[in-house]
């Protein structure tokens, strides 16, 4: 049984790894596409080309390598907890049989 | 475990680019601090409710922390969509369905700003007005369409389709609406901006919709499988 358990757990980290990597070598090869934000921007120079941003970010990453990285780090947090809780009522559910 | 299967092969689809965020500095002061006024006692509300509803159950804290990472993954997914250009996902209609709108605050407020800061994603000065577009009108919108379609006995899958659908799309709206005030001039007024903004996240957006709608449908079945105890708890409806 404990056997079973480790195997479903290993089964979820695998997929959730496979998930992010995946997400990251994707992001890599879709750079084309214009994101809506910057679409957005262009449509404000156009209405009001004076229109000067009076602030900017602190920082921006430099490289998209990094971007990858970072969104990968979000989505690794955000599937660590999903794959936490799915592990924890599969076996709350094993339990109660 | 079928649903798992589809869970994965759409979360697999994502690809890179910028979102639905109004970049740093990109809004007049003016309505930078508005917003940001605005969003505020959603987020003290927000606070109050998480608070009332997660107190001494660990289920139900754990189901807010699921609804809550479900919008970590759908924000960090960006998808190309038709016309060459792409856009996020927002996952926010999940927790507002279960756990009521102005919940969903803090974790905007969150996503946002860990966007903001790692990523140079949106911005502090934009802050406001884009956690109000995502969590607030996101989420309110997607508990009235739940209400709305539950009084009109649809079937669930539907109702909450429809809630993640309309809540994606109204992120947007608002998120238009916003710049359409902010740059209205002489020459352009808030109805031709607001086409103008709508031309660039409307044709990008539908598609997406669709499919945080189908994700939001999936994560919800898994949720109703496994705690249906819990989520008759927290919201009635389910009862």
């Amino acid at each position: 049984m404990k056997y079973k358990k480790n195997g479903n757990l290993l089964v979820l980290l695998i997929g959730g790894a496979l998930i992010v990597l995946l997400q990251v070598m994707l992001s890599m090869h879709a750079s084309q596409y214009e994101g809506t934000d910057d679409q957005s921007v262009e449509v404000i120079q156009k209405i009001d080309p004076d229109y000067t941003p009076w602030a900017s970010t602190i920082w921006e990453p430099h490289y998209q390598w990094y971007e990858n990285l970072a969104f990968a780090f979000q989505i690794a947090i955000g599937l660590g907890v999903i794959i936490f809780y799915i592990y924890n009522q599969r076996k709350k559910t094993v339990h109660s049989r | 475990m079928k649903r798992l299967m589809y869970l994965v092969i759409l979360l697999l689809l994502p690809a890179t680019s910028f979102g639905m965020h109004i970049a740093e500095g990109f809004l007049p002061v003016k309505w930078a601090v508005i917003w940001a006024l605005i969003f505020v006692p959603f987020l003290i509300s927000g606070v109050q409710k998480i608070k009332k509803r997660t107190a001494n159950n660990s289920r139900i804290k754990l189901l807010f922390a699921v609804a809550g990472a479900f919008v970590f993954v759908l924000s960090s997914l960006k998808l190309p969509s038709v016309a060459g250009s792409s856009s996020h996902l927002t996952g926010i209609a999940l927790g507002a369905i279960l756990f009521g709108a102005s919940s969903m605050s803090v974790v905007g407020l969150i996503v946002l700003l860990f966007q903001a800061l790692l990523l140079a994603h949106g911005g502090l000065t934009t802050l406001g007005a884009n956690a109000f577009s995502m969590a607030v009108a996101g989420a309110y919108a997607a508990v009235w369409v739940f209400w709305l379609l539950s009084r009109l006995k649809a079937p669930r899958w539907l109702v909450i389709f429809g809630a993640a659908f309309l809540s994606n799309v109204v992120i947007y709206l608002s998120t238009s609406l916003q710049l359409a005030l902010a740059f209205q001039t002489e020459s352009a007024g808030i109805w031709d901006n607001l086409i103008k903004f709508l031309s660039v996240f409307g044709v990008t957006q539908l598609p997406l919709a669709i499919i945080e709608g189908v994700l939001t449908v999936l994560v919800f079945n898994l949720i109703l499988k496994y705690n249906t105890e819990e989520v008759a708890l927290i919201n009635t409806s389910f009862q």
